[in-house]
Parts: structure tokens; C-alpha cells; sequence
């Protein structure tokens, strides 16, 4: 890990692909949720290149992870102000349409199954707008995501307290709101 | 009779309604990269001594410990809370007499105690601070 670290530092590309691949899978979930579907791989890229070249000057204060995610978070910042520049639509607004789930896992159902499962994903979707957008990330962050509490601090600039408080009273509410699922008759 | 199905938790579905859609492959995400951080103007390198880097990156017990003027304030802060306590004057009887109070948690030090009491009657607590007069609780 060190030897990698130095060698990146010093301007070897592959050991920088080798160092940050076991990263890639999460900082792409911080820039998914913090963008949203649209630009959440040029935001990866972006803070990927951003790190290649801010890498000399890490001075190893924090965990390599927490450093790429707070530039990550910068990167998103950015992309929110061009974004307010323009009279476009917001990332609320955008959310998940480009992304088909459809494509993910699901090759191998039968139309009603597909129908019942999009019926529930919208069930879903509909309970977490409900959430304030900052416990909504927090919730997608941890829960889907697997992100740990110091992971969504950095991410989010948030205290790790906050974190853990806001995500306490969302999953009340969510458990509230999922949990009794009013469509359903009891299956006997 | 039919099978009871099981219901997948919130958690469940809600990691099913938001999954992220593949990643693109390591080999071709990290290709494009190559290609655009090739001519990439980098920072200046940082001229830190490895063994001090090794120090930094150690994680604290307590977080205090790695911010000495943090440390120094609230040492500070407990000294004048300590002489300020000692010149407090003890509390007025009729309080301490309070017959509906009972005690929660007694914490008492050579120079005095504190008490928390539960008030029954107004449904409250009441945090009472006494400075003993004499150098010892027990000095005879």
C-alpha cells in the first residue's frame, strides 16, 4: 500500500489504477448520489484526475478514502453551480430516469414478475421523496451503498455525529413507511 | 395451502429499487484515464519525512490528543471551573431542605460535591453544586 502510494506519488499511473481500483466502486456511489445517473461518470473521472494530480501533496493527515471522497464532494460542488448557472433541471428533478433498472440484474423474469417488482420499486422511490434530500443521500450512502459513517462524513462534509443522527431518525421514518405495505393483502 | 411467501425488509427493497447500474470495466475505465492524466500538470510534492507521515496517519484514542492547544484550553477551562467552585457560596437551606427531592447521584471531592437531585413535586432536576469551607470533608 505505501510502496504504491509512493510510486503514484511519484508519477506511475499504474500503481495510482492499482491504488484507487478497491476505491472506485464507492466513490462512484458518492457521485451517483450527490449528481445524480447524468453525470455521476464524468464526476468519477473528473475526481479521479483531480486526485491524480493533488496526489504529491497528500501529506497522509487522513485516510486516503476520506481525501478522495471530500474531492469528490468538491467536484459535485462545482457541477452544482454550473448547474444553478444554467436554467436546467435540478438533480431532484433528474434523479433516476436515465437509469434503466432494468438493466441491472432482472434478465430473467416474467412480465408480471417485472410488473410487480416495478410496482414495488416505485412504492419505494415514492417513501424515500419524503425524506428530506439529505437524509435521502445518507440512507442510499449507507444502506445500498455499504458506506461507512467516517465514508459519508467526508463525503458529505458532514460531522460523523450528524451523520448518525440524521440517518437514525430516516430509518424510523423509512421503516414506518415501508414496513406496513398498505398494496398488499396478506398472503395466506 | 399455499407456501407463505417471504417479504424482503425495507432495507431490501430499498437496495433493490436504488442499485446502482454496473461499473464500467477496470481495464477500460482505467485506460481512459491513463490517456486524459498523461499531460496532467501535477502538484509540487510535499517534503514531509516518511517516518513523520507514519505518525500523522496513526489513529488517536482520543482526538483531543492530536490538537495540543484543544488539550491546553480545556485544562484551562477545568482550572477556573475548580477556583470558581471553590468560592461558590453553599446553597440556600430551604433548597437543600426541599423535602420532596430525592437524590439521583452524589459525586463528592475534598473540596466539595455536587448532587443531582429528582424535585418530585415541580417535576424536575436540580443540580446543586456545595463548596465545603474546611481543607478536608474529613479533616476532624
Amino acid at each position: 500500500m505505501n510502496e504504491l502510494l509512493d510510486r503514484a506519488r511519484a508519477g506511475d499511473l499504474d500503481a495510482f489504477a492499482a491504488l484507487f481500483e478497491p476505491l472506485r466502486g464507492k466513490l462512484r456511489a458518492v457521485a451517483w448520489r450527490l449528481v445524480g445517473p447524468a453525470d455521476a461518470e464524468d464526476i468519477v473521472m473528473d475526481t479521479f484526475l483531480k486526485a491524480w494530480q493533488a496526489l504529491p501533496g497528500f501529506d497522509g493527515r487522513s485516510a486516503l478514502a476520506t481525501w478522495l471522497y471530500r474531492i469528490a464532494r468538491n467536484r459535485a460542488l462545482d457541477w452544482r453551480r454550473r448547474q444553478q448557472a444554467r436554467p436546467a433541471e435540478s438533480f431532484d428533478a433528474g434523479d433516476y430516469e436515465d437509469h434503466d433498472p432494468r438493466t441491472v440484474d432482472h434478465q430473467a423474469e416474467s412480465p408480471a414478475e417485472a410488473a410487480a417488482r416495478a410496482d414495488d420499486q416505485a412504492w419505494v422511490r415514492r417513501a424515500l421523496d419524503q425524506l428530506p434530500q439529505l437524509h435521502r443521500q445518507i440512507v442510499l450512502l449507507h444502506y445500498v451503498d455499504g458506506l461507512r459513517y467516517h465514508e459519508i462524513a467526508a463525503a458529505l462534509d458532514l460531522p460523523q455525529g450528524t451523520v448518525m443522527s440524521r440517518l437514525f431518525h430516516a430509518r424510523r421514518k423509512l421503516r414506518a413507511l415501508l414496513t406496513p405495505d398498505p398494496r398488499e393483502e396478506p398472503v395466506a | 395451502m399455499k407456501k407463505k411467501q417471504k417479504r424482503p425488509s425495507w432495507q431490501a427493497r430499498l437496495a433493490q429499487s436504488h442499485k446502482l447500474p454496473p461499473a464500467p470495466p477496470a481495464d477500460t475505465f482505467w485506460a481512459d484515464f491513463r490517456a486524459q492524466a498523461r499531460d496532467l500538470p501535477r502538484q509540487a510534492p510535499v517534503t514531509v519525512p516518511p517516518a513523520a507521515r507514519r505518525a500523522w496517519a496513526e489513529p488517536h484514542w482520543w482526538p483531543v490528543t492530536s490538537r495540543p492547544w484543544a488539550a491546553v484550553a480545556a485544562c484551562a477551562a477545568l482550572l477556573l471551573a475548580l477556583l470558581g467552585w471553590w468560592q461558590w457560596p453553599a446553597p440556600a437551606p430551604g433548597l437543600a431542605a426541599a423535602p420532596t427531592s430525592s437524590q439521583v447521584l452524589e459525586v463528592a471531592a475534598r473540596s466539595g460535591a455536587f448532587f443531582i437531585l429528582r424535585d418530585e413535586q415541580h417535576q424536575g432536576m436540580i443540580l446543586w453544586l456545595v463548596a465545603d469551607e474546611r481543607p478536608a470533608l474529613n479533616g476532624g
